[in-house]
């Protein structure tokens, strides 16, 4: 009888992942990496906006001033582009809903209920709304997105 | 499947006659708003992109239909390559944000602990961040004598040595990853989510692997809402144009930076309009993937 010899347990490319020590050394590694990757370039924004002198190869800004602080408030010219901004966008953000809320799907109202089905039912062409394809894209169930069809 | 769409649609009408005009009444504003805002511009771009302008001697501007805008977009070595590099861009960034905000998606659903609920809360930053602060945060970061180089430097790096990676392809790409992240994860997220922890359990029970469960099942049925995302930051890229013109090379350009150098520094409208064409029909290759896309799971 040929004795079979037991299987070489493969070794795999992908051990790591089911081993969870390594998983979560893996995870913590990423998650640190991604931590800097966003934060940094946002933190030397925030060094330079407080950087009196701030030469190159000083790693952090060698005089410490709110000078760009103070010089950027005293500005008409920012603080009405400031201002302008806050306007604007309240302003743009109730004109969209306006425009954009009755030509949902659901008319305004929220979910697929059954109202909301007959209300698209109506209007073959709302399906077709931005709000209702991506909607459709965050939902892969075909539940919800076929309240469209 | 036909049959029951054909039935469907019979049924239709008798339904509904008056929230039909309810519906129209609801549609009106969005559909005058997209016809006078969008469509009407869209197809006078596509007029003047038909509209050619010739010089006489005397200096004289004479004008006529004809193709030779597309034909200059063809042979005109600066705009070829400024669409291949803009195809170049759009791919290799929304493949660099995929891979990433596919480990993110992957922790947030299956991780456990500190970490997981840590990238939960980090990912989404930069949704948070307009594009030009972010390219200014970018720029500051990543230059040659920038914050990275510095650190490297002090670590033992000799000067010179830190790659362009700020007004050359590598700054758009960096960017554009960094601002698509929060998108693509939280599409990514919505799209595990749906995947059943019992399909899993099961697959584990008859002894699968974690690798194997990710190939042979999270990956499959997470792939219709990826390719969604990636459909949608593909458009967003090819279309883009702050980060490119901040953080971009000045040759080749991506085509939503030279287009707007072609209509306003050198009087080119008609070849403007063309390239917004480009543009256009780079972005129809992933609308009609896209369209298909969802008429497949409607049928479904």
């Amino acid at each position: 009888m040929a004795a079979q010899a037991p299987a070489m347990p493969a070794i795999r490319l992908t051990w790591w992942i089911d081993d969870p020590r390594m998983r979560r050394l893996l995870l913590r590694l990423f998650a640190a990496a991604l931590a800097v990757f966003i934060g940094i370039p946002l933190l030397t924004l925030v060094l330079w906006s407080f950087a009196g002198e701030w030469f190159w190869p000083n790693l952090i800004p060698t005089q410490w001033s709110l000078r760009w602080w103070q010089e950027v408030l005293d500005n008409p010219r920012v603080t009405n582009a400031m201002f302008l901004s806050f306007t604007i966008a309240p302003v743009v953000t109730l004109l969209t809903a306006v425009v954009a809320i009755p030509a949902s799907p659901s008319g305004g109202r929220c979910c697929s209920s059954s109202s909301s089905r007959t209300l698209s039912h109506g209007s073959g062409s709302t399906c077709r709304s931005p709000s209702s394809t991506t909607r459709s894209a965050l939902s892969t169930r075909t539940g919800e997105s076929s309240s469209c069809t | 499947m036909a049959v029951a769409i054909s039935a469907r649609a019979a049924v239709r009408p008798r339904r509904l006659d008056r929230s039909r005009a309810a519906g129209l009444v609801l549609v009106l504003p969005s559909l005058v708003y997209l016809t006078v805002f969008v469509f009407i511009p869209v197809i006078k771009a596509f007029a003047t992109s038909f509209t050619v302008r010739d010089r006489d001697d005397a200096g004289n501007y004479t004008y006529r239909v004809g193709l030779d805008n597309y034909g200059q977009l063809v042979a005109s070595d600066t705009l070829r390559s400024n669409i291949l590099f803009t195809v170049f861009i759009a791919i290799s960034s929304v493949a660099i944000v995929f891979v990433i905000a596919y480990v993110i998606a992957l922790a947030l659903r299956f991780g456990k602990g500190a970490s997981a609920r840590f990238l939960g809360r980090i990912y989404i930053v930069p949704l948070f961040i307009p594009s030009v602060i972010a390219s200014y945060a970018m720029i500051t970061f990543l230059a040659n004598h920038g914050f990275v180089d510095g650190i490297l430097q002090t670590l033992g790096l000799p000067d010179g040595l830190f790659p362009k990676i700020v007004f050359d392809w590598k700054g758009i790409v960096i960017t554009q990853v960094w601002l698509s992240l929060p998108f693509m994860t939280v599409l990514l997220s919505s799209v595990l989510l749906e995947i059943s922890d019992a399909l899993i359990e099961s697959a584990r029970d008859v002894g699968a692997s974690s690798w194997q469960i990710f190939r042979h099942i999270v990956l499959p049925l997470s792939a219709p809402g990826a390719l969604i995302g990636i459909t949608f930051m593909f458009l967003g890229v090819i279309g883009g144009f702050t980060v490119p013109y901040l953080l971009g090379p000045n040759a080749p350009q991506m085509l939503g930076v030279s287009m707007v150098y072609y209509m306003t520094n050198y009087f080119e409208p008609f070849l403007a309009s063309t390239q917004a064409v480009a543009i256009f029909l780079l972005s129809l290759v992933a609308a009609v993937y896209y369209v298909r896309q969802q008429f497949k799971r409607e049928v479904r």
